[in-house]
């Protein structure tokens, strides 16, 4: 029966590439500059649903500002 | 992890997971950045060998997508060079892995090549410990066959 460990442990080592330092630093830019093209994302959809969201409070103050005043009407008469 | 720390672990693991992938797919270079790339974003805080088990799972995960995506067991670019131990051996271990299928070349490289436990490989690749015994079982009966036969 062969030695499968032996046959492994054969095998030439994992070498070493010299342009690694290069490439990580590559990797580590492209992994920065999808965090802050997805921050820019995140903070124009924060931008927008804040927006909304005064724009629905208006809209309801304003509908209940007319409610109150309909209601001081029709009860005073 | 700042630029420095990233570039100390990939000069430390890159070659090790350059030479598990390349018994896999045939770009393993783009698929050991792409495992690096993935790390860095998913903001893992591991540290020492739990950081190399998680590198390990996610080029596990990227080679399995590759081989969804293709669906052949294509020809592997042999990347050997000259070391003292016996050739013959090294030579029949090569072709031998050629023959398998990549999820029993993971399996074997994962335990034999790499040293992980059972439960460590069976994490890896996302199957119940049990399974990888028997898979690996198998692929090791298979693989010692193979080598057997190209003698």
């Amino acid at each position: 029966m062969i030695d499968l460990d032996k046959a492994f442990a054969a095998l030439p080592p994992a070498e070493a590439d010299p342009r690694d330092s290069g490439t990580a630093r590559a990797i580590w830019l492209r992994a920065r500059m999808a965090a802050m093209v997805e921050e820019d994302a995140r903070a124009v959809r924060l931008r927008r649903l804040r927006f909304a969201s005064a724009a629905l409070f208006v809209t309801a103050m304003d509908a209940i500002a007319l409610l109150v005043i309909a209601s001081v009407f029709t009860t005073s008469r | 992890m700042n630029e420095q720390e990233l570039e100390e672990l990939y000069r430390a693991t890159a070659p090790r997971l350059r030479r598990y992938l390349g018994r896999l797919v045939d770009h393993a270079d783009d698929l050991t950045q792409e495992t690096f790339y993935r790390y860095l974003r998913a903001g893992y805080t591991a540290s020492g060998e739990d950081r190399v088990r998680i590198l390990f799972t996610i080029a596990t995960n990227l080679a399995r997508n590759a081989w969804t995506r293709t669906r052949t067991h294509e020809e592997l670019h042999e990347r050997t060079r000259a070391v003292d131990a016996d050739p013959i051996e090294r030579i029949d271990l090569i072709a031998a892995l050629r023959n398998l299928s990549p999820r029993e070349r993971a399996l074997l490289w994962l335990t034999h090549a790499e040293g992980y436990e059972h439960r460590e490989v069976a994490r890896m690749m996302g199957m119940a410990q049990a399974s990888v015994r028997v898979l690996l079982f198998r692929a090791r009966r298979k693989l010692a066959r193979l080598m057997e036969r190209e003698r």
